[in-house]
């Protein structure tokens, strides 16, 4: 077996194929290669479903054994050990013969199977008698992500290492091996501004920037991390991480159109609330996987703890749910799926939802595994008994306003049976007018086909009426008077418009998003063929996954007894099973989260995939002392916060050097800091609080998006014109239109364009790590755009204000708001500069065309201080 | 890239299948991202390598004949009976009742009286092809059109219509012919958009930004809309104060103040790269500029197109600028009206020949000029709305006889193509005596976008692309066919 310190020195390389598990071992050497290291992973991923998993493998030709791979087929031995050429097996993949399917071998996985079968076809150890004991190998079993955390022993410390903390005592120690040691400590410009986007998503202000500068206290560091982890903005930049876990989207996900879901913000705000409020961990798992189960029954709207309780089950309602409109059994299907790989990926950090189908390719996760845990969730997601997502919605309105609003409501009703009867009275006067058009003979047979119900009418009659179009049943006229009697429709609509007018004046029906079971209800879960609803295989009861069980005896998730009857307490199980402090991955992964954005890439860098296809930890000793550590300090996030950010190692200098870039290029060492580009909310976010527009209000309802007639999103109410769709507009929203980007709309079909440039995740279902690219269309929004040019100007306006004629002052304050720092003498000289003569091209502009409202030089400093925005210092961290 | 490719494995197995698939481009510049890799749409099962696409030139399945399209699509449905498709019957019955069933699309305002074509029709060209008088100049090009009139979709009204046409089938949520083009083909311009398309002054058509979506293909494929002023396409072009110098000067300040903190950070990969993105934007304003730049045509290149005439003005404009974006290797450019202005329920006496003096002359310009050009022999130039017209009359409240209408009729209409391999000066397929349905050699939407890929040198069952699992196609099964007798 290999130990995990070999994978670490060997991951930065490894990171380089997508899935490293996949032909590893090749290259190393002369070390023989083996069946079970290096050539039935491949088998397994691309092979074993024809040729091996099922009852009767393909041709006959069974791969999970050497054995039974020599004794081969249909077409006699498949492998002849020592000669590749005379090997059925190589011959059919050097052709690309098999795999079948589209997706074929590439070039070192078939060099490692010619090698293997050339050195003689050798495994690890005897094989056992039966396959379907060898589902798993011992090199699965004994994967590292399976294994229970271990609080490691600390590596040796010496004086030169530099350490703050523990942290860095790990950390030291493997730069030691390399001959490398932390960098040096940032300055303190750097340091705040690092900080203050990591813990708040917003630049620091040039007074906080100063009154750090210049604290003469030596734990001015650690009282500024304790004020920054006590900001009201740490839970919205926080919350927004784990939004994208859990898969936040406003909208169900529907192709065409997206329905929305307007209560969804709540989750939005539980979630920010909960950071804020330092909530254990393993309470905020719990209420999200389970808090209906643990509320108090029966379920109470005006009592807040039950609807905080509640609000937190919108976690498992975040996934896409087009059941609304298109519920058949497939939509549902994947509904649940949805919901389960985000549950998956965001807590265990495993990609369990692989092995829907068919056992996972690549880790040890069968498809009764998948079952077991999907059955936890079953009685909530009940197929059979399926509820669309407006079925799962709480009423949490008081009893004062929903009184109002039946009266209100039987009002409307009342005005509209009245409308309807007199244009239905009406329509008798229109049907005997178009009577009388018809001729004389035929008056009265078509008066009686009329007033014939359709179904009922004789073949004549039909016949007869296809002639006169326009005589048609009272009811069809009365809904068609806009042809018949446009004036008297228009004075129907203005009446219907003064109803609806009447309706929207009801107070709004208040509700929270949901998961619930129905109270008593058994549900048998059955595992489906393929993962085909369609065809319900054998019962499996609820379950971990075996492999996280195999050092501890398996959960009982039956159900936690005090929630029946309401609930079948399976959820509630579960959660505290995985809440224990002793699951292998829960710990691991949350740790593992937080690490990743506090230093630009994860001690595991998939931190949704800790699985074999994904990454290996650069330090797992690390990772388990962390891990560890969070139980043991009543998994406070904060505290972890605390604990990475006064480590030496996060308050190094960023800047690469030779000698570092040859050794660890990829800097998994951290023996420097990482530079990383802002997130795209905290560019927004940063834009609005350097013009000074930011408007710190905050939860509720968000900030809505629409289409802009130029089918670009900006933030705007949808309104139509007359005249129907095509001709949207959208309305401004003022001062909302400033608040942070949390807040605003997250729509899946449509985000917003500013933050979708700058790889804002589309949630399908949910995120484990944004990408973040560099592409033109963010240099052209920087440059052309009114969500960068706006702001600019505002900026400039602002420095107008706060340093009013004073150029150098200008450009000073522009750069310690924009970047904390002030300029270089040469950067000063080079903004004046250019101060003048923009000024100059503007005034030559006005004096040529028709004068714009702004002055020349007001013009220049909104260009300079477009310009700065435009700069990597402000893009990025360093 | 690295992460890139974590991410795709982890975020993205089954992309598209809702959400950004269905996004308007946000900023319109999707065809930017080059490469589109997060947008993989992806199979169930975990792919080992993610899938790439970009917009690079393809080799297409067999030699094409056509290497590029400008579509001008009329929504509304133009009537057949006034415009393509005389029928001496009509004249004769003027004024009775239809002799005959009529598929109304609104009963309430239908009547049984037939109304003969309101215009007469001439003889054009050597072909001597019959079309109306309201068409003289598209007229004189009839030598070179492909004239369908046995057109048929069978949805019965405008949006099921425009997205048979447009998609291939009456739904919702598929993508448009033009993302099929530039999957299957990518574009000979890295420097502008692969798909183009240009909205009309009055506002956006029926159906707004859904008739230019990818669908489920990757964001790079959707269409870009180049809009009827400048800037002609948004961010691409500065706003007015910036053009020029003032924005060069922005961009040598920006270099300067970038170098100096790439100073700080030797080695830092992403910050030149960031740097370098800046140029690249330039270059393609640049590029874009040039594009549109119709003052760099001549005189006599204005006259033809009708540009000094307030009339033709904007489809002049629109229909030189389409043929200076195919000259520069642009795949498939889309020319749109407003709403659905060709909707003639009413007042066709007054509105259809007001809306033909708008395309006649700039759409004969644009055949004339591509010919002159040597582009007409690979350009498809195609004309055409989502549906036809009734041969009886509709009345929409007021009764005089120049306010009537026609309704729609989706089972017998005709549009005209040209170019790319099309036959010239050739009619194809008949309605029946009334021009009510297609009878003879009926060609359905999805045997019009079989012929039309046919030409660009694609097989229609072999342009697939994976979703879920399945091969998805533009005709999608419906058994559309190669009309052989469409084809030069």
């Amino acid at each position: 077996m290999l130990r995990p310190s070999r994978h670490a020195l060997a991951a930065a390389t490894l990171l380089l194929l997508a899935v490293p598990a996949l032909g590893r071992g090749q290259g190393t050497g002369d070390a023989p290669l083996t069946y079970e290291r290096d050539v039935r992973p491949i088998f397994k991923a691309l092979c074993f479903r024809c040729h091996g998993e099922n009852e009767m493998p393909k041709a006959r030709l069974d791969l999970r054994l050497v054995r039974l791979i020599k004794a081969g087929g249909k077409s006699g031995p498949a492998v002849v050990p020592g000669r590749p050429d005379e090997s059925r097996l190589w011959e059919r993949v050097e052709a690309d013969e098999m795999p079948q399917g589209e997706k074929k071998l590439n070039a070192s996985q078939k060099d490692a199977i010619r090698r293997w079968i050339a050195q003689g076809a050798r495994t690890v150890r005897p094989e056992p008698a039966d396959p379907r004991d060898a589902r798993f190998t011992e090199e699965e079993l004994s994967f590292w992500a399976f294994q229970p955390v271990r609080r490691p022993a600390m590596p040796p410390v010496r004086a030169s290492d530099g350490v703050r903390n523990a942290v860095d005592v790990f950390l030291a120690a493997k730069l030691r091996e390399k001959g490398l040691r932390f960098a040096p400590e940032a300055d303190r410009r750097s340091l705040i501004r690092r900080a203050t986007f990591d813990l708040t998503g917003l630049p620091p202000t040039p007074e906080e920037v100063e009154a750090f500068v210049h604290d003469p206290d030596p734990a001015a560091y650690e009282a500024l991390i304790d004020r920054l982890l006590a900001s009201p903005h740490y839970g919205e930049r926080w919350g927004r991480h784990w939004l994208d876990a859990a898969g936040y989207a406003e909208t169900d996900g529907n192709i065409g159109r997206d329905r929305p879901r307007p209560y969804a913000y709540k989750y939005r705000d539980y979630v920010i609330r909960s950071f804020d409020a330092d909530k254990p961990y393993h309470q905020f798992i719990r209420e999200q996987l389970a808090g209906d189960e643990m509320a108090r029954r029966p379920l109470d709207p005006a009592d807040p703890t039950t609807r905080e309780l509640l609000t937190a089950t919108g976690f498992l309602r975040m996934a896409p749910d087009v059941t609304e409109m298109a519920n058949s059994l497939v939509d549902r299907n994947q509904a649940v799926a949805d919901a389960l790989k985000v549950v998956t990926t965001s807590i265990l950090g495993l990609t369990v939802g692989c092995a829907q189908c068919h056992d996972h390719r690549y880790d040890p996760i069968t498809q009764e595994d998948y079952h077991r845990l999907r059955a936890v969730f079953d009685a909530a997601f009940d197929l059979t008994r399926w509820r669309k997502p407006s079925e799962r919605l709480f009423d949490v309105t008081t009893a004062a306003a929903k009184q109002e609003s039946d009266r209100i409501e039987a009002l409307a009703q009342q005005k509209e049976a009245d409308i309807r009867r007199r244009a239905e009275e009406l329509a008798r006067t229109i049907l005997d007018r178009e009577l009388a058009k018809v001729p004389d003979g035929q008056r009265d047979a078509i008066r009686r086909a009329v007033e014939t119900a359709p179904g009922k009418r004789t073949a004549e009659q039909t016949a007869l009426l296809k002639k006169y179009p326009r005589v048609r049943e009272v009811r069809f006229i009365a809904g068609f008077l806009v042809e018949y009697d446009p004036e008297a429709h228009a004075a129907f609509e203005k009446e219907r418009r003064e109803v609806a007018k009447l309706r929207s004046t009801k107070p709004p029906a208040d509700r929270i998003m949901i998961l619930t079971e129905e109270p008593g209800r058994q549900v048998e879960s059955r595992l489906f063929f393929r993962g085909d609803p369609e065809q319900p295989k054998q019962a499996v009861w609820p379950g971990e996954v075996a492999i996280l069980t195999q050092h501890r005896p398996r959960p009982d998730l039956f159900g936690a007894p005090e929630c029946a009857p309401a609930s079948s307490g399976r959820r509630l199980a579960y959660a505290r099973w995985l809440t224990d402090g002793a699951h292998p991955l829960v710990g691991r992964a949350i740790v593992n989260r937080v690490w990743a954005h506090h230093f630009g890439k994860g001690i595991v860098g998939t931190p949704g995939d800790f699985g074999l296809a994904g990454d290996r930890p650069s330090h797992p000793e690390l990772l388990d002392w962390l891990a560890d550590q969070f139980v043991r300090e009543g998994w406070s996030i904060k505290r972890l916060h605390r604990l990475l950010m006064t480590s030496a190692a996060y308050r190094q200098e960023s800047r690469r050097t030779p000698e570092l870039d040859r050794i660890d290029p990829d800097n998994r060492l951290l023996g420097r800091m990482n530079i990383h580009r802002l997130e795209a909310e905290a560019i927004r976010d940063a834009l609005l609080a350097v013009s000074g527009d930011l408007n710190t209000e905050a939860g509720g309802p968000s900030v809505p998006v629409a289409e802009d007639g130029e089918g670009r999103v900006i933030l705007g109410r949808q309104s139509r014109q007359a005249g129907g769709a095509y001709a949207m507009i959208a309305e401004g929203v003022g001062r909302e239109g400033y608040r942070r980007s949390v807040y605003v709309e997250s729509r899946r079909a449509a985000p917003l364009g500013m933050l979708e440039t700058f790889d804002l995740p589309v949630m399908t279902p949910n995120c484990d790590a944004r990408r973040c690219s560099t592409v033109a269309p963010q240099a052209l929004l920087f440059l052309n755009d009114q969500a960068v040019i706006a702001p600019a100007q505002r900026l400039a306006e602002r420095l107008r204000h706060e340093r009013p004629g004073d150029r150098a002052e200008q450009i000073r304050r522009a750069f310690l708001l924009l970047y904390g720092a002030e300029p270089t003498a040469g950067e000063a000289q080079a903004c004046r500069t250019f101060l003048q003569s923009q000024a100059g091209h503007f005034r030559g502009q006005q004096s040529a065309g028709p004068a714009t409202p702004s002055n020349p030089e007001q013009q220049a400093l909104a260009s300079l201080c477009q310009t700065l925005l435009c700069t990597n210092r402000f893009l990025y961290v360093d | 890239l690295i992460e890139g490719r974590v991410v795709t494995l982890l975020c993205s197995r089954r992309h598209f299948l809702y959400g950004s698939a269905l996004s308007l481009a946000p900023l319109g510049l999707a065809w930017l991202l080059k490469r589109d890799q997060v947008r993989a749409d992806a199979p169930p099962k975990p792919e080992i390598e993610p899938q790439t696409f970009d917009l690079l030139p393809k080799t297409p399945h067999f030699a094409p004949k056509a290497k590029a399209m400008i579509s001008i699509f009329l929504v509304g449905g133009p009537s057949q009976i006034d415009l393509f498709d005389p029928k001496p019957a009509l004249v004769k019955l003027d004024g009775q009742d239809f002799p005959g069933e009529v598929k109304y699309d609104n009963p309430a305002q239908a009547s049984r009286k037939v109304q003969a074509p309101l215009w007469k029709f001439r003889r054009y060209g050597r072909c001597g092809m019959e079309m109306s008088e309201l068409l003289p100049h598209i007229g004189s090009m009839s030598d070179d059109l492909c004239l369908i009139r046995s057109m048929r979709s069978d949805a019965n009204n405008h949006i099921p219509g425009i997205y048979a046409l447009n998609t291939g089938r009456p739904v919702p949520g598929r993508p448009s012919l033009g993302s099929w083009l530039t999957y299957g083909l990518g574009s000979e311009s890295q420097n502008l958009p692969a798909y183009v398309a240009m909205t009309h002054p009055r506002g956006l058509p029926l159906l707004g930004g859904m008739n230019w979506s990818n669908g489920w293909l990757p964001s790079i494929y959707q269409g870009t809309v180049a809009r009827p002023k400048e800037p002609r396409i948004l961010n691409l072009d500065p706003p007015a104060q910036l053009r020029g110098r003032p924005q060069e000067e922005q961009l040598a300040l920006l270099r300067q103040l970038n170098a100096s903190h790439l100073q700080e950070h030797p080695g830092e990969n992403d910050l030149a790269a960031r740097i370098a993105s800046y140029e690249l934007a330039a270059r393609m304003q640049l590029a874009a500029k040039d594009a549109f730049d119709i003052s760099r045509e001549t005189k006599e290149v204005h006259e033809l197109y009708g540009i000094d005439d307030p009339v033709t003005r904007d489809y002049g404009t629109r229909c030189l600028i389409a043929r200076r974006l195919v000259e520069r290797g642009v795949r498939f450019v889309q020319l749109w009206n407003n709403g659905q202005t060709w909707d003639h329920h009413n007042s066709i006496h007054k509105l259809l020949p007001e809306r033909c003096r708008e395309v006649d002359r700039p759409t004969a310009a644009l055949l004339q000029d591509l010919k002159a050009r040597g582009l007409l022999e690979t350009t498809v130039v195609h004309w055409g709305g989502e549906m036809g017209r009734l041969p009886v009359i509709q009345v929409v409240g007021d009764i005089r006889p120049d306010k009537i209408g026609r309704d729609h009729n989706t089972f017998g209409f005709s549009m005209w193509v040209a170019g790319g391999g099309f036959k010239g000066g050739h009619v194809h397929g008949a309605t029946d005596e009334f021009s009510h349905h297609a009878v003879e050699d009926v060609v359905h939407h999805y045997d019009w976008h079989a012929t039309l890929l046919h030409l660009f040198g694609l097989d229609h069952e072999k342009l697939t692309f994976k979703r879920n699992g399945r091969p998805m196609t533009l005709t999608d099964g419906q058994g559309g066919k190669v009309i052989d007798r469409l084809l030069a």
